[in-house]
Protein backbone atom coordinates (compact mmCIF):
# COMPACT_ATOMS: atom_id res chain seq x y z
CA UNK A 1 0.00 0.00 0.00
CA UNK A 2 1.25 3.46 -0.93
CA UNK A 3 2.30 5.78 1.88
CA UNK A 4 0.00 8.77 2.27
CA UNK A 5 1.53 12.18 1.67
CA UNK A 6 0.70 15.79 2.43
CA UNK A 7 1.76 18.37 -0.16
CA UNK A 8 2.17 21.99 0.84
CA UNK A 9 2.25 24.01 -2.36
CA UNK A 10 4.00 27.34 -2.84
CA UNK A 11 0.71 29.16 -3.32
CA UNK A 12 -0.86 27.67 -0.18
CA UNK A 13 2.26 28.62 1.78
CA UNK A 14 1.89 32.19 0.51
CA UNK A 15 -1.74 32.26 1.66
CA UNK A 16 -0.83 30.76 5.02
CA UNK A 17 1.77 33.47 5.51
CA UNK A 18 -1.08 35.97 5.96
CA UNK A 19 -2.15 33.97 9.02
CA UNK A 20 1.34 33.37 10.39
CA UNK A 21 0.39 34.87 13.75
CA UNK A 22 -2.34 32.24 14.12
CA UNK A 23 -1.14 29.09 12.34
CA UNK A 24 2.16 27.65 11.18
CA UNK A 25 2.75 25.15 8.40
CA UNK A 26 3.39 22.48 11.06
CA UNK A 27 -0.02 23.24 12.62
CA UNK A 28 -1.72 22.62 9.28
CA UNK A 29 0.26 19.42 8.66
CA UNK A 30 -0.59 18.17 12.17
CA UNK A 31 -4.25 19.02 11.61
CA UNK A 32 -4.33 17.08 8.34
CA UNK A 33 -2.70 14.09 10.09
CA UNK A 34 -5.47 14.29 12.68
CA UNK A 35 -8.07 14.41 9.92
CA UNK A 36 -6.52 11.30 8.33
CA UNK A 37 -6.72 9.53 11.68
CA UNK A 38 -10.20 10.63 12.76
CA UNK A 39 -12.10 11.65 9.61
CA UNK A 40 -14.60 14.50 9.55
CA UNK A 41 -15.43 16.08 12.89
CA UNK A 42 -17.94 18.69 14.09
CA UNK A 43 -18.11 21.66 11.73
CA UNK A 44 -16.29 19.77 8.97
CA UNK A 45 -17.94 18.58 5.79
CA UNK A 46 -17.50 16.85 2.48
CA UNK A 47 -17.89 19.42 -0.30
CA UNK A 48 -17.48 17.22 -3.34
CA UNK A 49 -16.25 13.90 -4.62
CA UNK A 50 -15.21 14.02 -8.27
CA UNK A 51 -14.43 10.80 -10.14
CA UNK A 52 -12.02 11.01 -13.07
CA UNK A 53 -11.67 7.45 -14.35
CA UNK A 54 -9.93 5.48 -11.60
CA UNK A 55 -8.90 8.59 -9.73
CA UNK A 56 -11.25 10.18 -7.21
CA UNK A 57 -10.62 13.71 -6.00
CA UNK A 58 -12.44 14.65 -2.83
CA UNK A 59 -12.57 18.15 -1.37
CA UNK A 60 -13.48 18.66 2.28
CA UNK A 61 -13.80 21.65 4.57
CA UNK A 62 -11.82 21.20 7.76
CA UNK A 63 -11.50 23.13 10.99
CA UNK A 64 -8.25 24.15 12.65
CA UNK A 65 -7.90 25.50 16.17
CA UNK A 66 -4.88 26.84 18.00
CA UNK A 67 -5.13 28.78 21.26
CA UNK A 68 -7.88 31.35 20.63
CA UNK A 69 -7.69 31.18 16.85
CA UNK A 70 -10.27 29.21 14.89
CA UNK A 71 -9.77 28.71 11.19
CA UNK A 72 -11.09 26.60 8.37
CA UNK A 73 -9.40 25.25 5.30
CA UNK A 74 -10.25 23.38 2.14
CA UNK A 75 -8.40 20.13 1.66
CA UNK A 76 -8.09 18.27 -1.63
CA UNK A 77 -7.62 14.49 -1.38
CA UNK A 78 -6.44 12.49 -4.37
CA UNK A 79 -7.36 8.80 -4.23
CA UNK A 80 -7.21 8.79 -0.44
CA UNK A 81 -3.44 9.06 -0.86
CA UNK A 82 -2.30 12.63 -1.53
CA UNK A 83 -3.52 15.53 0.62
CA UNK A 84 -3.36 19.13 -0.62
CA UNK A 85 -4.53 22.03 1.51
CA UNK A 86 -6.02 24.62 -0.83
CA UNK A 87 -7.36 27.63 1.03
CA UNK A 88 -7.28 28.75 4.64
CA UNK A 89 -8.95 31.60 6.47
CA UNK A 90 -10.00 32.56 9.94
CA UNK A 91 -13.50 31.70 11.00
CA UNK A 92 -13.93 35.40 11.72
CA UNK A 93 -11.71 38.26 10.72
CA UNK A 94 -10.07 38.82 7.36
CA UNK A 95 -12.56 36.76 5.35
CA UNK A 96 -15.12 36.48 8.14
CA UNK A 97 -18.84 37.05 8.36
CA UNK A 98 -19.17 40.25 6.38
CA UNK A 99 -17.52 38.92 3.27
CA UNK A 100 -19.74 35.85 2.94
CA UNK A 101 -22.91 37.70 3.74
CA UNK A 102 -22.41 40.58 1.39
CA UNK A 103 -20.23 39.36 -1.40
CA UNK A 104 -20.57 35.67 -2.15
CA UNK A 105 -19.44 36.37 -5.75
CA UNK A 106 -16.22 37.71 -4.32
CA UNK A 107 -15.83 34.63 -2.13
CA UNK A 108 -16.41 32.32 -5.12
CA UNK A 109 -13.79 34.19 -7.13
CA UNK A 110 -11.31 34.12 -4.22
CA UNK A 111 -11.82 30.36 -3.75
CA UNK A 112 -11.62 29.81 -7.49
CA UNK A 113 -8.23 31.53 -7.56
CA UNK A 114 -6.98 29.53 -4.56
CA UNK A 115 -8.05 26.27 -6.23
CA UNK A 116 -6.50 27.25 -9.56
CA UNK A 117 -3.20 28.30 -7.92
CA UNK A 118 -2.80 25.13 -5.83
CA UNK A 119 -3.78 22.80 -8.67
CA UNK A 120 -1.41 24.64 -11.04
CA UNK A 121 1.42 24.17 -8.52
CA UNK A 122 0.63 20.45 -8.37
CA UNK A 123 0.60 20.18 -12.16
CA UNK A 124 3.73 22.22 -12.74
CA UNK A 125 5.77 20.57 -10.00
CA UNK A 126 8.79 18.63 -11.21
CA UNK A 127 11.94 17.44 -9.46
CA UNK A 128 13.83 20.23 -11.21
CA UNK A 129 11.22 22.94 -10.52
CA UNK A 130 9.84 22.15 -7.08
CA UNK A 131 6.46 23.73 -6.32
CA UNK A 132 5.60 21.67 -3.28
CA UNK A 133 6.95 20.27 -0.04
CA UNK A 134 6.12 16.67 0.75
CA UNK A 135 5.31 15.40 4.24
CA UNK A 136 5.07 11.60 4.33
CA UNK A 137 2.52 10.12 6.73
CA UNK A 138 3.67 7.29 8.93
CA UNK A 139 0.47 5.54 9.93
CA UNK A 140 0.26 3.26 12.95
CA UNK A 141 -0.06 -0.34 11.94
CA UNK B 1 -43.31 30.40 12.24
CA UNK B 2 -42.02 29.02 8.95
CA UNK B 3 -43.21 25.64 7.71
CA UNK B 4 -39.72 24.19 8.04
CA UNK B 5 -39.38 25.31 11.66
CA UNK B 6 -42.81 23.88 12.37
CA UNK B 7 -41.71 20.56 10.87
CA UNK B 8 -38.52 20.66 12.94
CA UNK B 9 -40.45 21.18 16.16
CA UNK B 10 -42.90 18.41 15.26
CA UNK B 11 -39.93 16.12 14.67
CA UNK B 12 -38.31 17.13 17.95
CA UNK B 13 -41.49 16.57 19.96
CA UNK B 14 -41.87 13.12 18.45
CA UNK B 15 -38.30 12.25 19.49
CA UNK B 16 -38.29 13.69 23.02
CA UNK B 17 -40.10 12.84 26.22
CA UNK B 18 -42.13 15.69 27.81
CA UNK B 19 -39.22 16.13 30.25
CA UNK B 20 -36.76 16.33 27.33
CA UNK B 21 -39.00 18.89 25.62
CA UNK B 22 -39.02 21.04 28.77
CA UNK B 23 -35.24 20.79 29.04
CA UNK B 24 -34.91 21.88 25.42
CA UNK B 25 -37.32 24.77 26.02
CA UNK B 26 -35.25 25.92 29.01
CA UNK B 27 -32.08 25.61 26.97
CA UNK B 28 -33.48 27.77 24.18
CA UNK B 29 -34.88 30.38 26.58
CA UNK B 30 -31.65 30.53 28.63
CA UNK B 31 -29.55 31.02 25.49
CA UNK B 32 -31.89 33.30 23.59
CA UNK B 33 -29.36 36.12 23.62
CA UNK B 34 -26.68 33.97 21.96
CA UNK B 35 -29.11 32.56 19.39
CA UNK B 36 -28.72 35.33 16.75
CA UNK B 37 -24.91 34.94 16.82
CA UNK B 38 -25.20 31.18 16.58
CA UNK B 39 -27.60 31.43 13.63
CA UNK B 40 -25.44 34.04 11.88
CA UNK B 41 -22.41 31.79 12.23
CA UNK B 42 -24.33 28.82 10.89
CA UNK B 43 -25.60 30.84 7.92
CA UNK B 44 -22.11 32.14 7.17
CA UNK B 45 -20.78 28.60 7.18
CA UNK B 46 -23.49 27.48 4.77
CA UNK B 47 -22.73 30.44 2.50
CA UNK B 48 -19.02 29.62 2.55
CA UNK B 49 -19.67 25.98 1.64
CA UNK B 50 -22.03 27.01 -1.17
CA UNK B 51 -19.37 29.38 -2.52
CA UNK B 52 -16.72 26.65 -2.33
CA UNK B 53 -18.96 24.20 -4.20
CA UNK B 54 -19.62 26.83 -6.86
CA UNK B 55 -15.89 27.50 -7.26
CA UNK B 56 -15.14 23.76 -7.52
CA UNK B 57 -17.79 23.28 -10.22
CA UNK B 58 -16.47 26.12 -12.38
CA UNK B 59 -15.12 25.08 -15.79
CA UNK B 60 -11.51 26.10 -15.16
CA UNK B 61 -11.31 24.22 -11.83
CA UNK B 62 -12.96 21.12 -13.29
CA UNK B 63 -10.47 21.21 -16.15
CA UNK B 64 -7.56 21.49 -13.70
CA UNK B 65 -8.92 18.69 -11.51
CA UNK B 66 -9.08 16.44 -14.56
CA UNK B 67 -5.46 17.27 -15.38
CA UNK B 68 -4.45 16.60 -11.77
CA UNK B 69 -6.16 13.20 -11.94
CA UNK B 70 -4.32 12.44 -15.20
CA UNK B 71 -0.97 13.43 -13.69
CA UNK B 72 -1.67 11.33 -10.60
CA UNK B 73 -2.65 8.37 -12.77
CA UNK B 74 0.50 8.75 -14.89
CA UNK B 75 2.73 8.99 -11.79
CA UNK B 76 1.17 6.11 -9.95
CA UNK B 77 0.25 3.79 -12.82
CA UNK B 78 -3.30 3.27 -11.62
CA UNK B 79 -4.36 -0.13 -12.92
CA UNK B 80 -7.15 0.15 -15.43
CA UNK B 81 -9.73 -2.62 -15.38
CA UNK B 82 -12.12 -1.02 -17.85
CA UNK B 83 -12.35 -1.64 -21.60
Amino acid sequence: MKRKQIFITASFRKRLKKLRRQFSEDDVVDNIKEFIRLGLRKGESLLTSEPFGHVIIVIVKCRIRKHQAVGRYLLGIINDHEYLPIFIDLKTGVYGKNLSFTASKHVVSMLNKALADVLADYLEHTDEDSRLTTYPIYEDT
Amino acid sequence: MTQLLQEAFTLITSQLTPQGQDTLAHLIIDHLEQLPDFLAEELEEQQFEASARQAIQSDNVQHLLKQVAEKYQANHSVISTGP
